[in-house]
């Protein structure tokens, strides 16, 4: 069986009626797995089209079958990109990151599905002392790093692990 | 000018930095003067050498039949200046003494953090009623100017969210850790002997004594109210040299922060990643607030958090501020 890819898409529709189940339909019938879909109704394109951004998951192979599908329900495919974690986020965590299961730390953020740990740094100075991680987090929006924030302090208070997250913002 | 009169309360380092301080202004007279444990009150004016020289030799300032709680309801003074250690459990004895004085209808300007985070609604009431002034600038961040800053410099500003700096010790030990490779016992060690760090530093390194800052910021600037244990806390006993220096490969440093957010009702103190051109990221034993704001956008105050001079310059600045607002 081929591999799934992620994929985004940025869609737009007309400003009428049944337009998202236009987009929908044929993504529903290739059988791709709809990972996120964003429609902000108050952004509209320069041409007065919503905008709805989606990410997917489905066979790379059956991506041009899907533009095609889309098209012919008059849904305009303006942007392909595979990069669709947009979001990052770094955080060292110091404890005793390994024996407190390392993999499963890392597959609870993973699990999220929308967010993933994508650079991880660890420090072990001896054995028996606690070490320090550096972890990257790169996850589709700002909802689903929050989420992905949510579990990681979750994990860090059952394993007792101390996190020190980032200052972002307008500083 | 007739001068007005000052009873001292605590003659401990920021008393003495204050007495020193008030000694050359002829505005401001010392009629008396209280340690823990006697007190000395002599209306025409106390000498404030001999008090100090006392003090230094005996331990103590003068009469045992003169107790602090004794000035702060008999003695005929104008202002009364509480600089006694902060108890943050209960707030005395400071929050009777201040109490008493501003039932007499008497101005009192404190750097005690205890009364002022467990009851300034209610003393900021009394002092309205009475029509004095009830003033605290040296309870945050010492002689940076941060209430007087946000209630008057950032009038009108809606304060969307604040983030600080506000323990001198922690900072310094988080720079050492950084900039030498030393570990976390070896820069504690290093703050206690500079005098940074007092012998139990246990309040200042497990973040209690910046989130006791941060209530007082949050009820009396904020409009919120708030208590110690509203305040997420976490120290930096747990931080690692490997941690820090990470933190550097990515241009980025740690700082114990104090942070709170009105509209979300959220207040935390824990060690965080900040850029390292971040003007939070301050060096050494300084303190730094980044206020954001509705329209002057983020405004960032630095400066010295503690030391005695420091303190009695935001001391000096409240007394001021009395005789400017209320001057006969």
């Amino acid at each position: 069986m081929q591999k799934n890819v992620r994929t985004s898409l940025r869609l737009e529709l007309k400003d009428k009626p049944g337009q998202l189940l236009a987009a929908i339909e044929p993504i529903s019938r290739i059988g791709a797995n709809v990972i996120t879909i964003s429609h902000q109704r108050d952004t509209k394109s320069q041409n007065g089209a919503l905008i709805v951004d989606i990410i997917i998951s489905l066979p790379e192979a059956r991506l041009p079958e899907l533009i095609d599908a889309l098209r012919t329900n008059e849904v305009a495919v303006v942007r392909i990109g595979t990069e669709y974690l947009t979001c990052t986020k770094t955080f060292i965590l110091i404890g005793h990151i390994l024996h407190t299961d390392l993999t499963d730390t890392v597959n609870r953020i993973d699990k999220a599905n929308v967010a993933e740990v994508t650079e991880l740094q660890l420090i072990m100075p001896r054995v028996a002392e606690r070490s320090t991680a550096k972890l990257t987090i790169k996850a589709v929006g700002e909802a689903e790093m929050s989420n992905a924030i949510t579990i990681l302090k979750e994990v860090s208070r059952e394993k007792h692990l101390l996190i020190i997250d980032e200052i972002t913002g307008d500083l | 000018m007739i001068p007005w009169k000052i009873a001292l309360i605590g003659l401990g380092s920021v008393g003495r930095g204050i007495a020193q301080v008030l000694k050359d202004k002829s505005q401001f007279i010392i009629i008396a003067a209280a340690d823990s444990k006697s007190g000395v009150v002599n209306p025409s004016g106390i000498d404030i050498e001999a008090l100090l020289a006392k003090k230094k030799t005996t331990g103590h300032c003068g009469d045992p039949k003169w107790p602090a709680s004794r000035i702060a309801s008999e003695v005929d003074y104008d202002i009364l200046i509480e600089v006694t250690p902060t108890n943050s459990v209960t707030g005395e004895p400071a929050l009777t003494t201040i109490k008493t004085a501003l039932l007499r209808s008497k101005h009192v300007v404190t750097s005690n953090k205890g009364p002022v985070s467990l009851a300034s609604v209610e003393l900021l009431r009394i002092a309205e009623e009475k029509n004095v002034g009830f003033l605290f600038e040296g309870t945050v961040a010492g002689a940076v100017p941060i209430l007087r800053g946000i209630q008057y410099g950032l009038a009108g500003n809606k304060i969307k969210a604040l983030y600080g700096v506000l323990n001198g010790t922690c900072n310094y030990i988080l720079t050492r850790m950084e900039e030498e490779s030393l570990t976390y016992e070896q820069a504690l060690a290093e703050a206690r002997d500079l005098g940074y760090a007092e012998a139990n530093p246990a309040s200042d390194i497990d973040g209690t004594d910046a989130a006791i800052k941060l209530v007082i910021l949050a009820n009396t600037m904020l409009g919120m109210s708030v208590k110690l244990d509203d305040v997420k806390r976490t120290g930096i006993s747990g931080l690692t040299v490997a941690a820090l220096h990470m933190a550097n490969a990515n241009g980025r440093s740690i700082r114990l922060i104090a942070s709170l957010n009105p509209g979300k009702n959220t207040l935390e103190v824990s060690p965080r990643l900040l850029p390292k051109d971040n003007p939070l990221v301050v060096s050494g034993t300084l303190n730094a607030i980044t206020v954001e704001t509705e329209y002057a956008g983020a405004i960032t105050f630095i400066g010295r958090g503690a030391g005695s001079v420091e303190t009695a310059s935001a001391i000096l600045a409240d007394l001021l501020f009395i005789a400017d607002k209320y001057g006969r």
